[in-house]
């Protein structure tokens, strides 16, 4: 089937910066590198511009037709069927995972009672529902909700520097003291999550207005997110220190608590879990529209309207079981979703594109 | 006909939607919880905690005159005190709420009070306080000696509650104020060992010099004691607390206390000084006093290893103005200014050899960090170290090199003393902050 929907390079910024901000904060690992996160975030934020080029090459070779659709041409019918049910199921699992971690935030922080299903099932149906209304729908919801994403992560930076003596910078002291490897793996495990994540979009490539145009807004936006996204992991650092960063589950809510400015600043929480809703809902929406789009591409549906709400039913009930609890989820995050993500964002697109430099496959629109 | 049926299921699913949208799952009003201000926590019997809260009463503290002009007696209290014994203080909170007819909320505690019989036996029971949700990491802690329960007995003044009444002395900037982030990262860096700030417990004399205060207990105080049946003057209601000193904790237990001047010592090592007060002799004429204030401080620690041996040289910088000077000279002079930089920088120098004295030779803890610097500046050489840093801390060479510049002295050159040519100032101690 066909999108008929058109996205401008803006809009494909916002959603991309949107995506990437999506859960990260939210569980912003500060993992082996210790108080040299954030050098391994920018790292591996280089190394994610490196990502947005190859999916960008992908995408200007083949205008104006998604992975699932020329992955047939350039393996074959067998080879090209097989990827693009790994890449939808990988779409799948991503979809619950940002969904669970929202659902978990709420029941730690906000309202503890309350099942983890009804998150689950609620957000789960607005992500429906934003799907059911397709893809200019989900980028005018970007356009709308990243530059107030964005704005308030500054705000909440701004905020933390102005507390008197909150920001202590000699936290980030000593700077790579075990040699590079600590900060080697770091960027290894943020190169999957969240940059190496953005290998969905090259679903969403072809429905630019001007297909030749993608690199520059797709580079900028992963440029953007790593440098607010170290931004805040600095912050945590220089708030909390490195060890009670490790030590705290939610390091950003933890230092965004601690903002206090003449006792009338303060308690910022309901500003940095509505920025993890918002982020969270947005990937969560793209995610979900990429699973039912090529879901529906797969199986060269007409529509992919139909299959918005047997998907919600699918995934409100597969969520709960993804991991049993947070200490799973921090370690899936950490250890395994490295590597396990490995084949999808890098091999995947590489493979794609060598074996059409290799047989010469062109796009139809070129 | 379409249309109508269209419009009449819209309007349907919008007053069913209605219907759930009124109530929240887990809501709490506010009328349903009991704020807690102020908490105690002291060691009870062999290894249980007692947990003493402090609850705002909202009818008090709410609209306009608390006190009520016209309300007349001292019996209404702006909060009550509850108290209860159990394993640990997450249990200790839900027997609280088998006594008290509210849920207990803890996001608006403002200070947590460690008994020294419960810092004695260590910190782990803090553990609740940063896992719980409604915790906040930057209430300020403090110690006191004996019962932390006592403190809770404050008498509502200017602040209406113990709470309010301690963090409003912190704001102050001339105390240690330690949150509890800040213990908590004390604690747990090895090269770094808590020192905490202790009230001490005014009588009513000390605080306001009034002994008719004291017989009928303030407006509000807990002090009743009837005719002729006086409750001895130690254990009489408090009437203000007042900070002095501090307690100093080696990994997780409390070892000692440090007096006045080794506090501020310690102060000034850590570089946690923000305001005070300097005073001390004229350098030429030792019979009047100058008091200087100062309002920007500066500390920078610097590790030099040399082989196996570790200097540390601290670097103390500050400015303030001179507020009083009853000596002879005029201050036209700048050589005088100079004089009494001089003087400063001794008087700040004899109170970080104290405070190092005293953690050195019989604490034997680093209480000022010294061990997080050299990780911060000597990685390498942190690693060899880490393990017995208190013990290296004991013997290392530090060097306190603080400079101090007047700015200013006040409206007036001289004393009317020193205009007078009369020598005889009064004698005074040194001290003060």
């Amino acid at each position: 089937m066909r999108e008929e929907g058109r996205i401008s390079g803006w809009q494909l910024c916002m959603l991309v910066m949107g995506f990437l901000i999506g859960t990260s904060t939210l569980i912003i690992p500060v993992g082996p590198a210790r108080q040299d996160a954030w050098i391994a975030f920018l790292l591996a934020g280089g190394l994610g511009v490196g990502l947005a080029y190859l999916y960008t090459s992908l995408g200007k070779r083949f205008p104006g037709e998604t992975p699932l659709e020329y992955s047939l041409r350039v393996l074959g019918r067998w080879g090209g069927t097989i990827l693009n049910v790994l890449f939808i199921w990988y779409a799948f699992h991503l979809a619950s995972l940002v969904l669970l971690n929202i659902a978990e935030l709420y029941t730690m922080v906000v309202m503890i009672t309350t099942p983890l299903i009804v998150f689950i099932g609620v957000m789960a149906g607005l992500a429906a529902l934003a799907a059911r209304a397709g893809l200019e729908t989900i980028a005018r919801l970007a356009e709308l909700l990243t530059p107030f994403i964005v704005l308030t992560m500054l705000t909440l930076n701004i905020l933390c520097l102005a507390t008197p003596n909150l920001v202590r910078w000699e936290n980030l002291l000593p700077i790579m003291a075990e040699g590079p490897i600590p900060v080697v793996r770091g960027m290894f495990d943020t190169l999957a999550f969240p940059f190496g994540e953005t290998v969905f979009f090259l679903v969403l490539l072809p429905f630019v207005v001007d297909p030749g145009r993608t690199r520059r807004p797709f580079c900028l936006a992963v440029i953007l997110v790593s440098l607010l996204l170290s931004s805040v992991l600095v912050r945590n650092i220089t708030v909390l220190g490195a060890a009670e960063s490790n030590r705290t589950i939610f390091p950003s809510l933890a230092a965004v608590r601690l903002i206090n400015i003449g006792d009338v600043l303060q308690r910022m929480d309901s500003l940095i879990i509505f920025i993890w809703t918002f982020a969270g809902f947005l990937k969560l929406s793209i995610v979900y529209y990429i699973f039912v789009l090529g879901t529906a591409q797969l199986f060269k549906l007409k529509d992919v309207r139909p299959l918005t709400l047997p998907v919600w039913l699918l995934l409100t009930f597969f969520t709960p079981h993804v991991y049993e609890n947070v200490q799973e989820m921090l370690v899936f995050a950490g250890r395994v979703w490295p590597f396990y993500f490995l084949p999808l964002y890098l091999f995947h697109p590489a493979l794609l594109l060598l074996v059409a430099k290799i047989r010469g496959v062109k796009g139809r629109g070129a | 006909m379409r249309r109508s049926l269209r419009a009449v299921f819209l309007l349907l699913s919008l007053t069913l939607i209605g219907m759930i949208l009124d109530g929240c799952w887990s809501r709490r009003e506010i009328e349903e919880l009991a704020l807690i201000m102020a908490a105690a926590l002291d060691a009870e019997g062999e290894n249980q905690v007692r947990l003493s809260a402090f609850i705002i009463n909202p009818r008090e503290i709410g609209g306009g005159q608390p006190m009520g002009a016209g309300g007349g007696g001292g019996t209404r209290m702006p909060g009550e005190i509850v108290t209860a014994v159990a394993d640990n203080f997450a249990e200790a909170t839900r027997r609280l709420e088998e006594h008290i007819p509210r849920r207990v909320f803890w996001a608006h505690n403002r200070v947590i009070i460690l008994g020294d019989g419960l810092a004695r036996r260590g910190l782990q029971s803090l553990d609740w306080f940063s896992r719980d949700r409604q915790m906040r990491l930057d209430t300020v802690v403090v110690l006191t000696e004996g019962e932390a329960r006592r403190v809770l007995d404050l008498p509502p003044g200017i602040e209406l509650n113990p709470g309010r009444i301690i963090t409003g002395i912190l704001n102050s900037h001339v105390i240690l104020k330690v949150e509890l982030k800040d213990l908590f990262a004390m604690w747990q860096a090895r090269g770094d060992n808590p020192v905490v700030p202790r009230v001490v417990l005014l009588s009513p004399d000390e605080h306001s010099g009034s002994k008719l205060q004291g017989r009928e207990g303030r407006p509000g105080g807990g002090g009743e004691g009837g005719e002729g049946r006086e409750a001895p003057p130690a254990q009489a209601a408090p009437a203000a607390v007042r900070f002095d000193g501090a307690g100093v904790f080696k990994d997780d237990k409390l070892v000692g206390y440090l007096d006045h001047l080794e506090t501020l010592g310690t102060m000034w090592l850590r570089g946690e000084v923000r305001e005070g007060v300097i005073t001390f002799n004229c350098p030429a004429h030792p019979e009047g006093q100058v008091a200087v204030r100062f309002y920007r401080s500066q500390t920078k620690v610097k590790p030099h290893v040399e082989g196996d041996k570790i200097r540390f040289l601290v670097k103390i910088t500050a400015e303030g103005d001179l507020t009083e000077h009853t000596c002879d000279d005029s201050l036209k002079d700048p050589a005088q200014v100079r004089a009494m930089e001089e003087a400063l920088r001794r008087e700040v120098e004899k109170r970080a050899e104290a405070a190092l004295d005293k953690a050195q030779k019989e604490l034997k803890a680093d209480i000022f960090g010294f061990g997080e610097v050299l990780h911060r500046q000597e990685p390498k050489f942190w690693k060899q170290v880490q393990d017995h840093w208190n013990e290296i801390f004991a013997g290392v060479e530090v060097k306190v090199e603080p400079r101090m510049e007047v700015r200013r002295v006040g409206m007036t050159y001289a004393s009317v003393e020193a205009i007078r040519g009369n020598t005889g100032g009064k004698k005074t101690s040194p001290g003060g902050r």
